[in-house]
């Protein structure tokens, strides 16, 4: 299957005082969660922050989502943030490859990191593999990804252009699972 | 994929009393189906029942194990069912034949035929195919066949020494298909609106069907405990989900249960109400899955318990109707004499936990049954011409729910079989006294009162409606929606939110109050009329000796223009069953006021015949239920024939009819006051009528029958509130409370809560003769002063009186 380019993203170009404020807490808080990525070597030009493996890919596809925002949203105040835009920008590229060689689409061979979540350490996230049991947590489980596919979905949209074919082709599909497993459950 | 023999079918074989009765009922029965008989020409050896084509299959399904079972159990005697048996096999194997073929399973070009259901016609059935849109239907419709392939199974176990090898490959597929879909499925959730425990129950039916006929199955482990696990899902609370209880086999319940399908206090709601046959589904699915194990010689199986007396006996018991069914607290939109479905429930209450109510409830059932059925010409239980009675205008009628009544009688012989006589039935009165009085459903909606010879409700959720019956319940009185609190039609139609408008049926209520103790209650609520056009406060009571009061209050917060009110909605029935005279004689004797008694006939066809009549101070019917009224705006009697959808006979007594009525912001209609007096005759209206006095004034509505005063507050706060009676009586009864009398001027007053109704006995009488003012204290104290005295003085025992 071949990638389906999205629709632009609609800017109105609004300025209020809650964007300027929430802006400067992103830019302080970027720094937390940078000193914790991480390098992953089994596919090229990945990385992932903090331990790699938390549930429902949650982690790496939040991070995904900020970074890609703070790369392209916003005047960014690298003195404030203590780290450059442009290193935002590669580690945004980097977790959104991981999470989708990670995803239930991407290879097999590629599985998350060994971290510290036991239950999902070693495995691929998108809700195919589900650690509890009984059919009921199937369910939820599976479907849970969904808080995560929108934070992937999101930082994709925003960093489109940016991506290169195969990781776009990736993208689509994490993204187009998720709603083709679900529309007519 | 080739077939599993099934494990052999293991009965002690008992022969009782019910057994005796029933196979004589299904004998009876069997000509109506067999007349309606048709063969199949598309496949060898088949054939069909009815029109070939009822949701689910249930139509060929039911006939299949009804055939089967009188095929081979029992002793048949062909003269009194008029169909030999050699013909009652022959039709057994060629419908199973018809329902293997036609299934999923079967050969692609094998449809149903061409039968009056229009929307399952030419189709197959087993489940992939779902002809409602949308994916709550594709749940729902898919694994309601489990009911289907359950019969369908009974009737290939009973039969397998009979079927060739093509038929018993077909019937193992179609058995085993359904347990292969749904045995790892996740149950479901809900309770409010569409409980889930009625799909949870038939799923779990249908996958155990192929556990307990095919043990030697590699799967059956799997199909085994899947199918408990959805059972036990179908009767599960909130509370459930914290229990450390352990079933028989020792597992703990909560490793098994994980969706909640039952209210806290065992109620739960489907078709948008506390609906007893949903209810039922838990029990009477659980009881038929049970049913599989006694055929093949094991025991319960473990969880067999898990709710059942909670729901059982917190409410079918209390709310059990006189010939054994449920009352539908909450109206009823099937038909009202549905019983079949519950003696299975009651059976099993019976045999599996020594029920001696349940024992008496199921006795009931098929006295009734078997009543009803003896007046009708062709053995059909319901209805003598049930092809005329429509119970949806597009494809179902009676005639297709004939089989339902006779394929659960099997059931129930099927359990004696199994299980013997079981213990002896209750008497009546011991039921009555140890199910008599309050019980409230405070998530369900309803608060309840069973008498020992009448029955009162009050609902305030779902379908808002109070009702009182007499001793045979439900053969007199019906539960139509709006009961009492009646249909407030306005000439706009509220067409913007039509079904949140409360005209024609009430969907929620406001402000609700209810006080009970033991053995009566008191409930008020606001009901919102016309998109909040109108507030209708109402206030239902019931008294110490069964009788009940209603107040009704109506106020405009708009200019508003009603086309109708039937303030007072009571719904009659007035069936015909020729050896049930003593409740269904095809005519009721009705009697407004001092008019001579009028004779009201039943029956199905011909148009609606309305009578209308002026205000009337009491009413009464046959000598089964009277009514005191008060502020009453005439009284109507619809006698129903038009039944676009049939539901047994039921006509319509308004006791407070309006017709069109414009209301401008801030205009009250006159108070109404109705006392219903449940087995009571016109003369004994007549004779309370005298000793009844309605409040002339004060800050609350009140009347005093008798000894009694009954007041019902509309204010928010908790008050010390007054009324004001005008009272010509030789001896004044005193209430808690204060009191003045001044000229045959009574004025009471007492401390209310907010919204506050309910009743003050007498605790002693005045002087009529004399002005007195009084204060009677909660301990039965009586300080008094007589015009003239300075002082009050404690009277005395004797001076009460």
């Amino acid at each position: 299957m071949s990638y389906i380019n999205p629709v632009p993203i609609m800017r109105r170009g609004h300025d209020t005082p809650e964007m300027s404020r929430i802006y400067a807490m992103m830019l302080k808080f970027i720094k937390f969660p940078c000193k914790y990525f991480q390098l992953w070597n089994v596919r090229p030009n990945c990385g992932y922050f903090f331990t790699g493996s938390h549930w429902y890919g949650a982690d790496q596809n939040q991070m995904a989502f900020i970074t890609a925002f703070m790369s392209k949203y916003g005047d960014f105040d690298e003195e404030l943030a203590g780290i450059t835009r442009e290193e935002i920008r590669d580690m945004c590229i980097k977790t959104i490859r991981y999470s989708c060689f990670t995803h239930d689409t991407g290879p097999e061979d590629c599985v998350r990191v060994m971290g510290r979540n036991k239950l999902q350490s070693g495995t691929k996230w998108g809700g195919n593999y589900v650690p509890w049991p009984g059919p009921r947590n199937k369910f939820f489980q599976s479907s849970q990804v969904g808080g995560s596919i929108t934070s992937l979905g999101f930082a994709v949209w925003i960093m489109w252009e940016d991506l290169d074919e195969e990781t776009r082709q990736m993208a689509y599909n994490a993204i187009t699972d998720y709603a083709e497993r679900w529309v007519n459950y | 994929m080739s077939y599993i023999n099934p494990a052999p079918i293991k009965s002690d074989g008992y022969r009782t009393p019910e057994t005796e009765r029933i196979y004589k009922m299904l004998m009876r029965f069997i000509k109506f189906p067999a007349a309606r008989f048709h063969l199949w020409d598309v496949r060898p050896n088949c054939g069909y029942f009815f029109t070939g084509c009822h949701w689910y299959g249930t139509d060929q399904n039911e006939m299949a194990l009804i055939t089967a079972f009188l095929a081979k159990y029992g002793d048949y005697d062909e003269e009194l069912a008029e169909v030999f048996r050699e013909k009652v096999h022959d039709m057994a194997i060629r419908t199973l034949r018809y329902s293997c073929f036609t299934h999923d399973t079967g050969p692609e070009d094998c449809i149903r035929v061409m039968g009056r259901t229009k929307q399952q016609a030419g189709t197959k059935w087993g489940g992939n195919y779902v002809s409602w849109p949308g994916l709550r239907s594709k749940f729902f419709q898919s694994s309601q066949v489990g009911v289907s392939i359950s019969y369908f199974g009974l009737a290939a176990w009973i039969l397998w020494e009979d079927l060739d090898e093509e038929t018993r490959q077909m019937a193992y597929n179609v058995i085993t298909d359904y347990a292969r879909r749904w045995a790892q499925e996740e149950s479901r959730d809900g309770v409010h609106f569409d409980t889930q425990a009625e799909e949870n129950g038939w799923t779990g039916l249908g996958i155990f069907t192929a556990a307990a006929i095919f043990p030697d199955d590699p799967e059956a482990k799997t199909w085994r405990e899947g199918a408990i696990r959805w059972i036990l899902d179908a009767a599960t609370t909130p509370l459930d989900m914290y229990s450390r209880r352990k079933l028989s086999d020792g597992t703990p319940l909560r490793s098994i249960i994980d969706h909640i399908t039952i209210h806290p206090d065992y109620t739960t709601e489907n078709h948008r109400v506390v609906h007893p046959d949903y209810l039922n589904a838990p029990l009477v699915f659980r009881a038929r899955m049970n049913l599989f194990s006694a055929l093949s010689g094991a025991g319960s199986f473990p969880g067999i318990e898990h709710n059942w007396e909670n729901i059982y006996g917190n409410v079918f018991k209390p709310c059990a109707s006189f010939e054994g069914g449920a009352i539908p607290i909450q109206s009823q939109d099937w038909w009202y004499y549905k019983i079949h479905e519950v003696v299975v429930t009651h059976t099993a209450s019976r045999l599996l936990f020594n029920d001696p109510y349940g024992a008496l409830l199921e006795k009931k059932c098929l006295d009734t049954l078997e009543a009803t059925q003896l007046g009708h010409s062709e053995g059909t239980f319901m209805a003598e011409n049930t092809d005329e009675c429509i119970i949806s205008s597009s494809y179902q009628i009676l005639s297709d729910f004939e089989p339902h009544v006779a394929v659960y009688l099997t059931i129930v012989y099927l359990y004696h079989m199994c299980l013997g006589e079981g213990v002896k039935p209750s008497a009546p009165e011991e039921f009555e006294s140890a199910l008599g009085g309050v019980r409230n459903y405070p998530f369900g909606g309803s608060v309840i009162k069973r008498g020992e010879r009448s029955f009162s409700a009050f609902t305030h959720r779902n379908c808002p409606i109070a009702f009182t019956l007499p001793e045979d319940k439900m053969w007199t009185i019906t539960v139509p929606p709006c009961s009492a609190f009646g249909c407030m039609k306005f000439k706009d139609d509220c067409s913007e939110d039509y079904a949140l408008s409360n005209q024609e049926y009430i969907r929620y209520s406001e402000n609700t109050r209810i006080y009970h103790d033991k053995n009566n209650f008191a409930a008020s609520a606001t009901i919102d009329r016309g998109l909040g056009r109108i507030k209708q406060d109402v206030s239902f009571i019931t008294l110490p000796d069964e009788s009940t009061v209603y107040f009704r209050r109506v106020r405009a917060i708009e200019n508003c223009s009603l086309e109708y009110f039937t303030s007072g909605l009571v719904g009659i029935r007035n069936e015909y069953y020729v050896n049930l005279p003593q409740h269904a004689a095809g005519y009721r004797m009705l009697t407004v006021g001092d008019n001579p008694p009028e004779k009201k006939e039943g029956y199905v066809g011909g148009d609606d015949v309305i009578s209308d009549y002026e205000a009337a101070p009491y009413v009464a019917l046959d000598d089964k239920i009277s009514y005191l009224l008060h502020g009453s705006n005439g009284v109507r009697y619809v006698s129903h024939h038009n039944y676009p959808k049939w539901k047994g006979i039921e006509d319509f007594l308004v006791l407070d009819n309006y017709g069109e009525v414009n209301l401008k912001k801030g205009e009250q209609l006159p108070l109404f006051l109705q006392i219903s007096l449940p087995n009571k005759d016109i003369e004994y209206a007549k004779a309370a009528y005298k000793d009844f006095y309605v409040s002339k004034e004060g800050s609350i509505d009140a009347c005093i029958l008798s000894d009694r005063l009954i007041y019902s507050s509309f204010i928010n706060t908790r008050s010390n509130l007054s009324c004001v009676f005008e009272l010509d009586r030789e001896r004044i009864p005193l209430f808690e409370g204060s009191a003045s009398y001044r000229n045959g001027k009574y004025t009471c007053s007492l401390a209310v809560e907010p919204r506050g109704c309910g009743f003050k006995d007498c605790t002693g009488y005045a002087d009529g003769g004399r002005d007195f003012d009084s204060v009677v204290l909660p301990d039965g104290t009586v300080l008094i002063r007589y015009a003239g005295e300075t002082d009050y003085h404690d009277m005395k025992e004797g001076e009460k009186k």
